[in-house]
């Protein structure tokens, strides 16, 4: 690898930890560079809350201390990384992008995805921003500002991790977590140029994050390569599933791939509809496949996700409604009106939608959809159209994603390689239930051939 | 160019329930707001409706505890 300073920022993890256990550079020196890059570009991307600068070079003199010991090295061993600011750090307020957090006392332990993190030698420089509390898919917040699209600037990340996406698309750190409850992993994933995963609701542990849907949260992972994507999937389960070697090794046999139609085919742009189909026929999908029940699934989840984020936050609604963000206190407040029959409906939907879930996937390994209708839209832009309707933005821009997620199926977003001067979208690649190794394959297989690709933006 | 179809929150029932719910939470909500609650609790209810579009029978149970 190269290891010029100027480009250590902008490598990939897998290398660059490579590069750290055969003593070409020191983790210290990484993390400084690290550290330079985010004080020189983040002031046009605003993605960073907190800049964790003395404990990451804790952290890397530590793994340089292993180092000069002849001690074998973790994986991540000296790779920087961040995470949405809804994961307890230890000694730091969370703030799950809100201000009405800001005054509670500093985390006294980290999240245990955190941990496990460390636990991998990566070192954590710093927390990104987010929608607050996670009820959006922009990340306009009036309270910490707008994280800017890199590829972009006018144009928003995406949300509701977009401080986590845009970090990555602008190369400040090759690493970063973020939390998915109808697309906030995959959403700013596809509009930022990125991959991201988001397992399956379940698989990760979620103590010591800040939640926002019980029934519907998962935590997940971007990075800008696939084999880094199960690098850092392989650290955040600590061991369980087989090592990010296994996840990618291709089999014999071709995966038996299905192209969503119908709702998926209704909902996506143009943009959209053509990554689709490259990603699609480079993975060989034999047919169109019609969901039943896609539309239904996606208002279970928005009722859903209404009721139980409105529940959460009743207290703050009550109280400091006037110091909560404006573009989401009204709807958390509808939601927390919700009729229990509404609820007990969507949760029905749910498990009937779930149940044919697992009917299709006796037929396909895999099924592919649009991540987003459209590729990043203006900051502050209220709607966009498709198909001759406006939609509103907030609201519409996971309701590919949304259907998903709301029975925790696992997805990697795969970002499609795009025309020079377009905006960047991605596809979602859908797996059974704990089959993230299926995701992940495909995903190799689309970056191996070119159609699925992300760079860091120079900045 | 179409616009997708809101339902009007100005209907009197909307205000009206969304100030019914409000005063059973103890939610204090200026005019303002909650004309604003109004707009979202209709976007709900047309969300509500796109549930019935999934028939269910007795059989369907909930999902509680959600384990795929």
């Amino acid at each position: 690898m190269t290891t010029s300073n100027s480009s250590l920022a902008l490598q990939v993890a897998g290398p660059l930890a490579q590069a750290i256990a055969s003593g070409e550079i020191s983790a210290l020196e990484v993390t400084e560079q690290a550290l330079a890059r985010i004080a020189a570009v983040d002031g046009a991307i605003n993605a960073f809350t907190a800049i964790t600068a003395q404990r990451a070079r804790d952290e890397a003199r530590r793994i340089d201390a292993l180092r000069a010991q002849g001690a074998p090295l973790p994986p991540l061993a000296g790779v920087p990384y961040a995470v949405k600011n809804l994961f307890d750090i230890f000694g730091l307020t969370t703030l799950a992008g809100s201000k009405l957090l800001a005054t509670q006392s500093p985390a006294t332990n980290d999240a245990v995805l955190v941990q496990r993190m460390q636990a991998a030698g990566a070192v954590l420089v710093g927390a990104l921003n987010m929608d607050e509390f996670a009820y959006g898919f922009t990340t306009e917040n009036s309270h910490y500002g707008p994280t800017r699209n890199p590829h972009d600037p006018t144009r928003s990340a995406g949300g509701s991790s977009g401080g986590s996406a845009a970090a990555i698309a602008a190369g400040m750190v090759p690493l970063a977590l973020g939390s998915d409850t109808n697309g906030s992993i995959r959403v700013p994933s596809s509009l930022c140029g990125i991959f991201g995963i988001k397992p399956t609701f379940g698989r990760l542990s979620r103590s010591g994050s800040y939640p926002f849907v019980y029934n519907l949260d998962h935590l997940g992972a971007f990075a800008r390569s696939v084999d880094d994507l199960a690098l850092c999937y392989e650290a955040l389960c600590a061991g369980e599933p087989p090592r990010s070697e296994a996840l990618l090794r291709q089999s014999d046999t071709p995966l038996r791939v299905g192209q969503l139609g119908g709702y998926f085919d209704d909902h996506a742009g143009p943009q959209a509809r053509e990554a689709v189909g490259m990603a699609a026929e480079a993975l060989g999908a034999r047919d169109p496949v019609n969901w039943v029940g896609v539309e239904a699934a996606r208002s279970a989840a928005f009722l859903i996700t209404a009721a139980e984020g409105g529940q959460l936050h009743l207290d703050h609604l009550r109280t400091q409604y006037d110091l909560m963000e404006p573009l989401s206190r009204d709807r958390l407040a509808a939601g927390s009106m919700l009729p229990a029959a509404w609820y007990a409906q969507a949760q029905r939907v749910r498990a009937r939608f779930h149940a044919r879930a697992l009917e299709l996937f006796s037929r396909y390994d895999l099924l592919i959809a649009a991540a987003t209708p459209v590729s990043a839209q203006p900051l502050d832009s209220e709607g966009f159209e498709l198909d001759g309707r406006m939609l509103p933005t907030r609201a519409n821009m996971g309701l590919l994603t949304q259907p998903i997620s709301c029975i925790g199926l696992p997805v990697v977003a795969a970002p499609i390689r795009h025309a020079p001067g377009a905006m960047p979208i991605g596809v979602q690649l859908i797996a059974p239930p704990w089959r993230e190794d299926i995701a992940l394959r495909a995903a190799k297989i689309l970056e191996s051939a070119g159609v699925a690709f992300a760079t860091p933006v120079p900045i | 160019m179409q616009h997708t179809p809101t339902p009007s929150a100005d209907a009197p029932s909307h205000i009206d329930t969304v100030r019914c719910a409000a005063t059973q939470l103890d939610l204090v909500l200026t005019d303002d707001a909650l004309q604003r609650v109004a707009d979202q609790w209709a976007r709900l209810q047309t969300m509500a409706s796109a549930l019935t579009q999934e028939p269910l029978g007795i059989a369907d149970e909930p999902a509680p505890v959600f384990t795929p």
